[in-house]
């Protein structure tokens, strides 16, 4: 029985209007791309060479090492974390493989704050120690800078790793880890030899999804002070009125976004699609004495990714239901108050998703099912927005509005544009290896049955796609939802959405009034959260 | 499977009917107002112009550079009426780009002259000076002057902002052309070597003077107020008084008509507006700042304009400078 095919491609040149779809896609996100590459080199030489000599070395190295000890931290704790839900028999495991996943919904910029009020300088551990120890500072328990951000982006980008992985261990064949224990491999081997390689695409998809997401990342280290590409364009952008040096080192940046995601491409290696007809779940591997530390390393994650975030949250805005001055600005105001706020964050958000979702479409299907240079271009292009900063998009739709869209320009559609180059790869990304993991067989099936390309599609792809389509557009509603420094530089004046009402009273140190937006941020980021269970769900009755 | 359809289906739906929706009804009398001063301190001058006036204010907050850089490109479309700013230098950069508007009227020019520029009119003032914390520092040791600051016995005991704040590049601007650029650089070069922590904004610096953190901490006034009403620690020292002393600076918030604004006149009424003691009033009561109106006086506990001396340089200056100001703190050490 052979029941691994070669997912070799069709060898045939894509549909024209498959390739000016995906073209077009390709090209309208990496407008920001050129918008940036033309500011870089309009800088003069003294701003190269004044940023090489005294910024580049440094911030090289600390944001290097951010995006690569978040990825591997990330990786290896998303990993443990799905083979534990998914492979054993861990007590509870209904319950914790849906928790494991919840951390996605809370802002890595929000749990900064959290911990930060927590351990930070002066934080509440730091001030309730030196009570009891009757000192007034102990600067040893402080958590800040490197550390601290390696903490909390790995705390909330883990989920990235754990859903990916989690939906391929669930997807495989017992037979196949039947086949390599029946050739004599031990519980190890059949890790390392199949399940491991099974997990590949997952881990590599997911693994790119959190290191960029480190790469871009503004929030979580301009609140714990460390000094990464990001923060020193957004250092630039805002103190410094000739822009070119942002331009170049987002230039920079746009470089190292390109080779991350060159690396992820070796790394995913040979595509493997399975047949489904005689589909069986693999076996739990038991713990054994391994049973409660095991739970206890599961428990002990979502209480610092979860519980305790959660807690602080709920604390505070119940500390702003019972403060006067609060209850006026966050609940009651008749201006910018939290309900506004929560109607536009749905429709940014719900706007964003479904275009990117949509849109992202044709990128995946040209780039698996026709693969060339090409193909390859349009997809590595549609990549890059997740790798750039939320600002220099913004930045870059601001120009390019006021030059040629003036009529689209301070209305909402730019917050959603913005949303949407940003977030199109991570519906791209799902999409992508989902369409991989479709057989080509069938098809060709369909093809040799007579149907055109586009009623192939409709009828055999579609169907199958359909919950990654879901998972995909989930992914960007939760993404858009939470979006910051686009929206805040974006927005029409009076549009202020949930995160922009989280960060005026957050930046200004006011807990009480950021709490109870994020509260609903998290609380309305659970209804996509359900769509990726629904899509787990159908993966096991199939 | 049709459930999961139907969800989606209600999203999308739902989707297509928010955009739908035009993000701002139609209104008669509207003022779109950039504002970068936080919300809290803007918004009860704008719910009393909106009182008065019946025009309906749409604010956007934000940093202030980043506003102004918007404000930049937005030029050939212009999107706001009013910027408001906390900066002469932010202001003046975009009046003499022609991105604000001149516009005089007889409510700005009760203003003084030297606290006003092209295109933009100061609002309310502010003093750079050090606070401290009462628990760290004797009063017999307290500095006097900014330049003590540089006294090896401060080493690592002082907090500041670095250049990406406003208010700090505009007193380096002003400490050149009070002193040139020789001293200056010396003074930077002096922080540095102390070992000064240059955090993200005044109000970490005040918060870790407050907490004990630091024993000094170099702010605007209005911060060391601020910090006095959450029931810390702390003292004022106005730099620079003595005799032959450069006096302590003083840098303003103000605001400006955009040019080409939808709302000429709403934001020429508004403008009008904030130079007028009621709106001068609020300033002064919620954040502590000095009103620039002669004859409204300070909140009870801050000193009023005219009661201490304050370096002769026109704030014209801050525009000019900026640039050369970045440099040459850069180049002296300053983050």
């Amino acid at each position: 029985m052979r029941n691994i095919v070669e997912a070799r491609p069709i060898p045939r040149t894509a549909p024209l209007p498959l390739r000016l779809a995906a073209g077009g896609v390709a090209a309208l996100l990496g407008l920001p791309l050129v918008y940036l590459l033309v500011r870089s080199l309009e800088a003069d030489q003294a701003t190269w060479s004044s940023l090489f000599a005294t910024q580049l070395a440094p911030l090289l190295i600390t944001t290097f090492s951010l995006a690569v000890t978040v990825t591997t931290l990330a990786v290896a704790l998303g990993v443990g974390l799905a083979f534990l839900v998914e492979r054993t028999d861990l007590p509870g495991r209904g319950l914790w493989r849906v928790l494991c996943a919840m951390p996605l919904v809370i802002p890595p910029y929000v749990g900064a704050f959290c911990y930060l009020t927590l351990l930070g300088p002066q934080g509440l551990l730091e001030q309730w120690l030196a009570t009891q120890l009757g000192v007034a500072a102990i600067p040893q328990v402080r958590l800040i800078g490197f550390p601290a951000a390696v903490l909390v982006l790995v705390l909330f980008t883990y989920p990235f790793v754990y859903l990916l992985v989690g939906a391929q261990l669930r997807g495989t064949d017992r037979s196949l880890i039947e086949a390599a224990r029946a050739c004599g491999q031990g519980a190890w081997q059949t890790f390392w030899r199949v399940t491991l390689p099974l997990m590949r695409p997952a881990i590599g998809a997911g693994g790119l999804l959190v290191g960029l997401y480190a790469l871009a990342d503004f929030g979580v280290v301009s609140l714990l002070r460390v000094e990464t590409f990001t923060a020193a364009i957004y250092t630039q952008l805002t103190t410094r009125y000739d822009r070119s040096g942002a331009a170049v080192l987002s230039a920079v940046l746009i470089l190292i976004a390109f080779m991350v995601l060159w690396a992820e491409q070796r790394l995913q290696g040979r595509r493997v699609a399975q047949l489904r007809s005689a589909w069986r779940p693999s076996l739990p591997v038991p713990l054994g004495v391994w049973r409660l530390p095991a739970l206890g390393a599961v428990v002990g994650v979502l209480g610092l990714s979860l519980f305790l975030p959660m807690g602080l949250l709920i604390a505070w805005t119940i500390e702003s239901l019972t403060d006067e001055s609060a209850m006026a600005a966050v609940w009651t105001a008749s201006y910018n108050n939290i309900w506004s706020g929560l109607f536009n964050s749905l429709g940014v958000a719900m706007a964003a998703a479904t275009i990117a979702a949509i849109a992202a479409l044709p990128v995946a299907l040209w780039s698996v099912r026709y693969p060339g240079v090409g193909a390859n271009f349009a997809y590595r292009i549609s990549q890059l927005g997740y790798a750039l900063p939320g600002l220099v998009v913004a930045l870059s739709l601001v120009f390019l509005g006021n030059r040629y869209l003036g009529w689209l320009y301070g209305t909402v559609a730019m917050v959603v544009i913005a949303c949407i180059v940003r977030f199109l790869p991570e519906a791209l990304q799902g999409l992508r290896s989902a369409l991989a993991q479709i057989s080509p067989s069938l098809e060709e099936a369909s093809r040799s049955l007579g149907h055109r390309p586009f009623s192939t599609w409709c009828r055999v792809v579609f169907p199958l796609l359909w919950p990654s389509l879901l998972a995909a557009w989930s992914l960007v509603f939760l993404s858009s939802l939470r979006e910051l420094p686009a929206t805040l530089l974006l927005r029409p004046a009076g549009f202020d959405t949930l995160s922009v009402r989280i960060w005026i009273p957050a930046s200004e140190s006011i807990y009480s009034h950021a709490a109870p937006a994020a509260l609903l941020l998290v609380l309305t980021s659970l209804v996509p959260l359900s769509f990726l269970f629904v899509r787990a769900r159908a993966g096991e009755g199939r | 499977m049709l459930t999961r359809r139907k969800w989606l289906g209600i999203w999308v739906a739902g989707a297509v009917f928010l955009t739908g929706i035009p993000s701002a009804p139609a209104q008669t009398q509207e003022l779109i107002v950039y504002s970068g001063r936080k919300e809290p301190l803007v918004q009860p001058v704008l719910d009393l112009f909106q009182k008065q006036t019946g025009i309906r204010v749409v604010l956007k907050t934000g940093d202030g550079s980043a506003l102004a850089n918007q404000l930049s490109e937005e030029q050939n479309n212009p999107q706001a009426d009013v910027f408001i700013a906390t900066d002469a230098g932010v202001l003046g950069r975009l009046g003499n780009s022609g991105v604000l508007q001149p516009y005089t009227s007889s409510a700005v020019q009760k203003i003084p002259a030297r606290y006003r520029g092209t295109g933009w009119v100061g609002v309310t003032g502010r003093a750079r000076v050090i606070m401290y914390n009462k628990n760290l520092v004797k009063e017999n040791e307290l500095p006097t002057s900014l330049f003590d600051l540089t006294d090896p016995k401060w080493k690592g005991k002082i907090a500041a902002a670095g250049t990406a704040n406003e208010s700090m590049l505009g007193q380096v601007s002003e400490m050149r052309t009070a002193l040139g650029d020789e001293k200056t650089r010396d003074f930077i070069k002096g922080l540095v070597a102390n070992q000064t922590t240059f955090l993200k904004g005044h109000t970490d610096v005040r918060k870790a003077v407050g907490r004990g953190e630091f024993p000094l901490g170099l702010v605007n006034h209005y911060y060391y107020h601020l910090q006095l009403a959450e029931n810390s620690p702390v003292g004022v020292i106005y730099p620079d008084q003595g005799a032959g002393g450069i006096g302590t600076m003083i840098n303003v918030s103000g605001a400006g008509i955009v040019k080409g604004a939808r709302h000429q006149a709403a934001a020429q009424q508004f403008i009008d507006f904030l130079t007028t003691a009621p709106a001068q009033q609020i300033f002064a009561k919620t954040n502590y700042e000095f009103p620039l109106l002669p004859g409204v006086a300070a909140q009870s506990d801050v000193r009023s304009l005219g009661e201490f001396k304050v370096t002769q340089v026109p704030l014209s200056v801050l525009a000019r400078e900026v640039d050369a100001s970045l440099k040459l703190a850069n180049t002296a050490g300053m983050p």
